[in-house]
């Protein structure tokens, strides 16, 4: 059994190092072990797990937040998010990187996806905390971070991919992760507080009358009130399915950007043209994973891991411990939907075993999965703010690590605490 | 020659990317008049998830050449300092190996289904073949992307370009 | 000793990878670890439901658990028993089996593999938040539904058959995007449908059978020894699994009652109607699959 990991494993780190592009390098570490030690025809194998991965309708939904934050970023309303947000963010320790936790908790509220929520909102902060001399490691790595929020706070895809595949309910998920994304976000205010030192350098605007500004950007918000309400209403309203929503917040914004005059034929072309190459980019790491955890689990990894694991009797805590490590090496490689997929059905049995309770798990499963979001080298996060600064993977990674380690700690004092997590779904009932 | 040949596939792949980007919007607008429908017409187009997954498809793999000539794709660059054109030249080989696999793999596959006149067994029964010809030929385009690249790399000409993204680029 | 890797799109608790793991767990006992078949619950291989004809056909895996409505797309003839209002209950089911069984085994060798076992579903209901007296109560009905038939006998009766993936079904409901579902009791508790929805029917619209398949390539390479005593095993255990559907049926509709769910019944009059305006979309579609169609048809309705 160690042989086929060993070699698996040997082969990602040549791929990934001879610098072939991350999708073909994990279709290559597919296609070689496979060929190696099965004998079932590898190419047909491919193609049909390369085709599942991308025809899960659930996953539409992913392009369409995309198509949103491309149309959004070259909207004139997006700049008045970040001009209402920063006068009451300004006087904090921190100063304006506090616009990456807060635009992307209030991105979260309308998407579903990671990926998408980092993206939507590091083209607008990005930016501007570069051109007034924040520290770019602390705003990629803070980006990254909060950008994770997108999963934990609903609407998120992995939680209905999770509630489907262990038969919880998927409102119970979703009421679930409030609690603790609301918590995290806090998290990485205060670490934002604590962590820039930038701010002495930095020469702000002159608040004297910061109440005023805090006032006059408010209108601005108006564009972005009427996205969110219009998209509340037709989800809450019963009117759409999450999925669909995606498709309303898209309309919606163009029709706002319509009005506002910010919309014409070259805009919306050259958006098109960035939608499609992130949705590329990013489903064509979807498709290579989903392979590549078929791969896996024809080798038997999985099973050989999971064995392992009961193997050591150990107790509820330390499993949980031990499952983060394990979650924690797995998700260096491979994308978060396949690392659910691949293991749910190994772990969820010694999970329930332990104690544990499914909606905790959910929960627990989707910071992992978020921690995979932004670990290096396969990283959903990591690649949207490559993608959006043309950093080296290295740098963001190096940034994105006391976030690592601050979301480490924080698995686990959901572990100690499970209250966090079931308090509010067992509100209802 | 080269020159010519850049300029022609360098032009399909551009092509190819506009219609990946439409084909999303498609999805949106899709979807938004479904939601329209049902709800003031009590009325819901079966074709609507299934088209949008097809569509779905169809655009991560046309889109994927272009992504590749503008530098889109992800990789792990660790290894150039050491030397340069070297390095491109064997990422490019490995990438060229891997992706000719895959486009052949996916051709067989949407051959396949054309062979057995498979369909999708849904209310809307589709040709799984359309959707599965449209991947195959955005695998292709990749795969001759990365033959350009290769050829680019050798010649010392430039291998990634991006002029349709100018300054609005991200 | 030989592995086997086998791949269910139904979660890890659901009745039929119950089912297949009993099988399987037989199978390596019978055959003394000769024959060691894994199951992969869940879509956890990364094949989905409608692949694993072809699946198995190809050689992706040697031995595969299949619905057959879900493989239409590869044989229309594989959706037979699931036409609507053909098959009465389960008793039927098994009778339409008798005369299916011969067209299946050679749809089956025809795509290079040999069925196993088959396995049917408990009864198709519909699952709604309003209470369901007559035809008049349907209209206008946002319902969830799966497959051809179903939709078609939905829009017959004047309801809105909405086309959702199964991961969507929950957070419609739960937004009041559609107001009932169709499918049978087994996956209303998989999908906790207490939380969202209040009354079950029993208006099994149309019945659904799973077969477990094996590859003929994959089977060959079997001692003639094991290949008896897996026959021997299947035919032994097929019957023992059709007799505990009721139970299984009745059980689930206690866990959906017990959570406030009422089940309703549909009137004979209400039965009748759906009965006759499915019988023309019934037709239409045996007379798409074939004279070979017909003649399983015929034969049933003949000896029922
Ligand atoms: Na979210
Ligand atoms: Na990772």
């Amino acid at each position: 059994m160690s042989l086929p990991i060993i070699t698996t494993f040997a082969l990602l780190f040549s791929l990934l190092a001879s610098g072939a592009w991350v999708f073909l390098s994990l279709l290559g570490v597919g296609i070689g072990s496979l060929s190696i030690f099965k004998s079932i025809p590898v190419d047909r194998i491919l193609s049909q797990t390369v085709w599942n991965g991308l025809s899960s309708p659930e996953l539409v939904a992913l392009p369409l937040f995309i198509l949103m934050s491309e149309l959004l970023m070259r909207s004139r309303f997006i700049d008045g998010l970040f001009r209402a947000i920063e006068p009451w963010v300004r006087r904090l320790p921190g100063g304006l990187l506090h616009t990456n936790v807060v635009g992307c908790t209030f991105f979260a509220l309308i998407s579903g996806s990671s990926a998408a929520t980092t993206s939507a909102v590091g083209k607008i902060t990005l930016k501007e905390l570069d051109a007034r001399g924040y520290d770019s490691q602390l705003a990629m790595g803070t980006l990254a971070g909060a950008g994770t929020l997108g999963f934990l706070i609903p609407p998120s895809i992995i939680m209905i991919i999770y509630g489907v595949l262990s038969q919880t309910s998927v409102l119970k998920l979703f009421a679930a992760g409030i609690i603790p994304g609301l918590m995290l976000a806090l998290l990485l205010m205060v670490y934002i507080a604590f962590a820039d030192r930038k701010r002495h350098t930095r020469s702000e605007a002159i608040d004297e009358n910061i109440w005023k500004d805090r006032l006059v950007n408010l209108p601005a918000l108006t564009p972005f009130i009427i996205l969110m309400s219009g998209l509340l209403i037709a989800l809450y309203g019963g009117f759409a399915s999450p999925s669909e929503a995606a498709s309303i917040s898209v309309v919606i914004t163009l029709c706002i950007m319509l009005w506002e005059k910010s919309l014409n034929l070259k805009a919306l072309m050259a958006a098109l043209i960035g939608t499609a190459r992130t949705a590329s980019m990013l489903g064509l790491i979807i498709a290579s994973a989903s392979f590549l955890s078929t791969a896996m689990g024809f080798l038997g990894l999985p099973q050989a891991i999971s064995g392992l694991i009961s193997s050591f009797n150990l107790s509820p805590l330390e499993l949980v411990a031990l499952l983060v490590v394990v979650y924690i090496i797995l998700g260096c490689f491979l994308e978060g939907m396949s690392l659910i997929l691949m293991t749910l059905p190994l772990v969820l049995p010694l999970i329930t075993a332990a104690g544990y309770d499914k909606i905790w798990f959910g929960v627990f499963l989707i910071i992992v999965v978020e921690l995979a979001q932004i670990s290096p080298p396969v990283g959903m996060n990591l690649f949207v703010i490559q993608g959006l600064t043309g950093e080296k993977l290295g740098e963001i990674a190096k940034s994105v690590l006391p976030i690592f380690i601050i979301m480490v700690c924080f698995v686990f004092f959901l572990a100690v605490f499970p209250e966090v997590v079931t308090f509010l779904p067992s509100l209802m009932g | 020659m080269i020159v010519v040949l850049t300029k022609l596939v360098d032009c399909v792949c551009l092509i190819a990317c506009y219609i990946s980007g439409i084909a999303i919007l498609a999805i949106a607008l899709m979807q938004v008049t479904e939601i329209i429908v049902r709800n003031a017409f009590d009325y819901s187009f079966p074709f609507v998830w299934e088209f949008a997954s097809y569509l779905h498809i169809g655009a991560v793999f046309l889109a994927a050449g272009y992504t590749l000539r503008s530098g889109g794709h992800i990789r792990v660059t660790i290894l150039q300092r050491f030397h340069s054109k070297a390095f491109e030249i064997g990422a490019t080989l490995v990438a060229l190996a891997i992706s000719t696999f895959l486009s052949m793999a996916i051709f067989k596959f949407a051959f396949k289904y054309f062979e057995t006149g498979r369909t999708s067994g849904t209310v809307n029964d589709i040709p799984l073949a359309i959707p599965a010809f449209f991947m195959a030929f955005g695998a292709a385009l990749l795969t001759v992307q990365l033959v350009m690249r290769l050829l680019q790399t050798i010649t010392n000409k430039p291998f990634e370009s991006a002029p349709h993204l100018n300054n609005d680029n991200s | 000793a030989t592995q086997w890797d086998l791949p269910l799109a139904w979660p890890a608790d659901n009745f039929i990878t119950k089912a297949v793991t009993e099988f399987t767990d037989d199978v390596k006992a019978t055959t003394n670890g000769e024959l060691d078949i894994i199951t992969h619950p869940g879509g956890s291989l990364g094949f989905k439901g409608p692949d694993m004809f072809g699946a198995v056909r190809d050689g992706l895996v040697p031995i595969g658990d299949m619905l057959l409505s879900q493989q239409t797309g590869e044989d229309p003839r594989l959706g037979l028993a699931s036409l609507p209002y053909l098959i009465g209950s389960l008793k039927e089911l098994e009778k339409f089996g008798t005369f299916y069984r011969p067209l299946l085994d050679e749809i089956y060798a025809k795509n290079n593999q040999k069925i196993l076992f088959t396995l049917p579903w408990p009864d198709q209901q519909i699952f709604t938040t309003e209470a369901i007296e007559t035809i008049d109560d349907m209209k206008n009905v946002k319902i969830r539904t799966f497959n051809k038939s179903t939709t078609e006998v939905f829009e017959a009766v004047g309801m809105t058959p909405v086309q959702l993936p199964w991961g969507e079904v929950v957070p419609s409901l739960a937004s009041g995007a559609i107001d009932a579902v169709a499918t049978s009791a087994a996956s209303a508790v998989d999908g906790s449908f207490w939380e969202f929805l209040g009354y079950i029917y029993p208006t099994r619209q149309s019945w659904n059978t799973n077969v477990v398949s094996v590859n003929l390539d994959y089977w060959n390479d079997l001692s003639k020894d094991n290949q008896q005593k897996i026959e021997a095993l299947a035919k032994e255990f097929e019957p023992k699994v059709w007799a505990s559907i009721d139970g299984i049926n009745v059980s689930d509709m206690k866990k959906l009652t017990d959570h406030g769910m009422v089940a309703g019944t549909i009137s004979d009059d209400l039965r009748a109607k759906f009965k006759e305006l499915a019988s023309p979309l019934r037709e239409k579609e045996i007379k798409l699959m074939g004279p070979s169609a017909r003649k399983v048809v015929d034969a049933f309705q003949a000896a029922n």
